[in-house]
């Protein structure tokens, strides 16, 4: 991330980071901008009263997956629809990290942790069906185990003049992988080398593929929003 | 001419854009609706005016945080349940110091109870409504003119303490038509040192307790510090804040009463001797030493004895209770039971 705020001249002077809780959100404060870690799950409406009155900062929400999927759901639903230019990284670890492992709304089906003890029964939720249902639409998947590819999709998103939405494929070790019986971060980090695949622009990203789902709006929509 | 006649909520607006509120964010519930209706047309009209209809209550206070942390000056308008939903943020505004304010437009509650009906059951939940300890500041006006005239304070008052401030009104004075002078209840416009906004600047804030944006979350000795002090400039500011009316009469009992409790009370026992605070917390300096001139001291209000539960803490002694439960109160039944406690 902070190598594409380089790449784009976003600074403190100009960007204002925005978090909620759990163990991402705790980063806006190792960051040298304005910057909140307010509660838990809303920075978006957070991030969207911000932008309402200063329209040219750039506002980035950097938040993890039970903050902006579970408690911060909704948020996500209307923000999307509202589609102000907001970017929204989302790092999913697939857990609830902070509290010690319990099960995340984005966990895939059969997931054992402290709340499912038996694995759960249920979907994970479809962030990119949702995103995907506005248009102009941005979503995209990277990975913390190709940070070079992962800091130009985040650059991709910056840029685009809408609300736009990356997950990042993240990890961790300690209370998710370590249940699955993964004995190191290494170990770990070979196994999603080895089962992430880049697929680039495309209409739909399946499970375990990274790139980025896009729809700009045509001329004519454009001057008709206005 | 600087007259008009408003209805509370309408008054609650106006008075807010004579303050120099510039941003407004909400969700519709009754009876405060038409405050947010107002607001979107001045948005309509006014391209420096902002406005957000957000999902729900919850949005729509972080919301006014992410504004007010942005240099914005703004006010959402609520009912009991969301009161209820802010609650959380309320508590984060007060660690992040962002000045806002909160109208809640009372009902009768709990739950979605009778939402047209009017009720002063929301005192205790705005005096301590978040977890945790802090200072809250609440104003409660009781006439459509003080619907304009303080709320234009309690958002100077905001700023001037960077924290949230509640402005209660209830479903009889929001809907009530009144004339408003203008000229006589405008408040003459403050400059107040506030925090600079967000932008060219490097500040991180956040709900943890921390000290200049590092975490404090084993310090004992710095949260009472931090807790003391906030509670001693609180105080301090609060001295230039002191709302309230006493009509003093030949007599030996003193009625207090506030919202619209307090026009009904003199309305029909104005022989009365009365108090009418309009700064309900924290109480008023003065509370102790009006109390100390009368003998008995009968509180009125339209919930089950809150506001009186605090003043018995406060003065040390038990006062006469009349409570009226939410709902419609009938002035003849205010009336016979004012005149046997005087």
């Amino acid at each position: 991330m902070i190598s594409a705020f380089d790449q784009l001249g976003f600074d403190e002077s100009n960007t204002a980071i925005l978090s909620g809780i759990g163990c991402t959100a705790r980063s806006s404060g190792y960051l040298k901008f304005d910057s909140i870690n307010a509660i838990h799950g809303r920075s978006l409406p957070i991030a969207e009263g911000l932008k309402k009155v200063q329209p040219d900062k750039n506002v980035v929400v950097f938040s993890g997956d039970g903050d902006l999927t579970g408690i911060g759901g909704n948020h996500l639903l209307h923000s999307a629809r509202r589609n102000s230019n907001i970017t929204v990284i989302m790092n999913n670890n697939l857990t609830f990290g902070l509290t010690g492992g319990q099960l995340s709304p984005m966990a895939p089906r059969g997931t054992v942790s402290p709340t499912s003890p038996k694995g759960s029964s249920i979907e994970p939720v479809n962030i990119q069906g949702l995103v995907a249902s506005y248009n102009p639409h941005f979503f995209s998947r990277g990975s913390v185990v190709y940070p070079d590819k992962l800091s130009q999709t985040i650059k991709q998103a910056l840029e685009w003049p809408h609300f736009s939405f990356v997950e990042v494929v993240s990890v961790c070790p300690t209370n998710y992988y370590r249940r699955l019986g993964f004995k190191s971060v290494a170990e770990v980090y070979q196994y999603l080398q080895k089962n992430l695949k880049f697929v680039g622009e495309t209409e739909k990203l399946e499970p375990g593929q990274l790139g980025i789902v896009k729809k700009e709006l045509k001329q004519k929509e454009e001057d008709d929003k206005k | 001419m600087s007259k008009k006649v408003y209805s509370g909520n309408k008054a609650i607006l106006k008075g807010a854009l004579e303050a120099g509120l510039n941003f407004y964010s909400g969700y519709p519930i009754t009876p405060s609706s038409e405050i947010m209706e107002e607001a979107a047309v001045v948005a309509g009209e006014d391209k420096n005016f902002k406005f957000i209809q957000f999902e729900d209550e919850i949005a729509s206070i972080t919301g006014l945080i992410g504004a007010s942390l942005g240099g914005a000056r703004g006010m959402t308008a609520t009912s009991g349940p969301g009161l209820s939903l802010m609650s959380e943020a309320l508590g984060l505004a007060y660690m992040v110091r962002t000045p806002l304010v909160l109208v809640d437009v009372q009902r009768v509650g709990p739950s979605t109870g009778m939402p047209t009906l009017p009720a002063q059951g929301d005192i205790l939940q705005s005096y301590h409504g978040c977890h945790g300890d802090y200072s809250s500041i609440v104003l409660y006006p009781s006439s459509v003119a003080g619907c304009y005239q303080y709320i234009q304070e309690a958002i100077y008052l905001s700023l001037e303490a960077k924290q949230p401030v509640i402005f209660l009104s209830d479903a009889y004075l929001g809907h009530l038509r009144e004339t408003v002078d203008l000229e006589k209840n405008k408040v003459r416009s403050k400059e107040i040192e506030t925090r600079p906004a967000w932008g060219n600047k490097t500040r991180h804030v956040s709900g943890l307790l921390n000290l200049k944006g590092t975490p404090k979350t084993k310090d004992t000795q710095y949260y009472r510090q931090h807790h003391q002090k906030r509670k001693t400039e609180l105080q301090k500011i609060m001295a230039n804040y002191q709302f309230y009316e006493h009509q003093q009469q030949d007599t030996q009992t003193l009625v207090i009463a506030y919202g619209i409790m307090s026009q009904l009370v003199k309305k029909v026992c104005p022989q009365a001797s009365t108090l009418t605070p309009i700064t309900l917390f924290p109480i008023l300096q003065q509370l102790k030493e009006i109390c100390e001139d009368y003998q008995k001291i009968v509180v009125v209000e339209a919930n089950d004895g809150q506001y009186a539960q605090i003043l018995e803490s406060h003065l040390g002694h038990q006062v006469t209770k009349l409570n009226f439960l939410g709902g419609k109160v009938g002035l003849k039944e205010l009336q016979t039971s004012l005149e046997k406690e005087l």
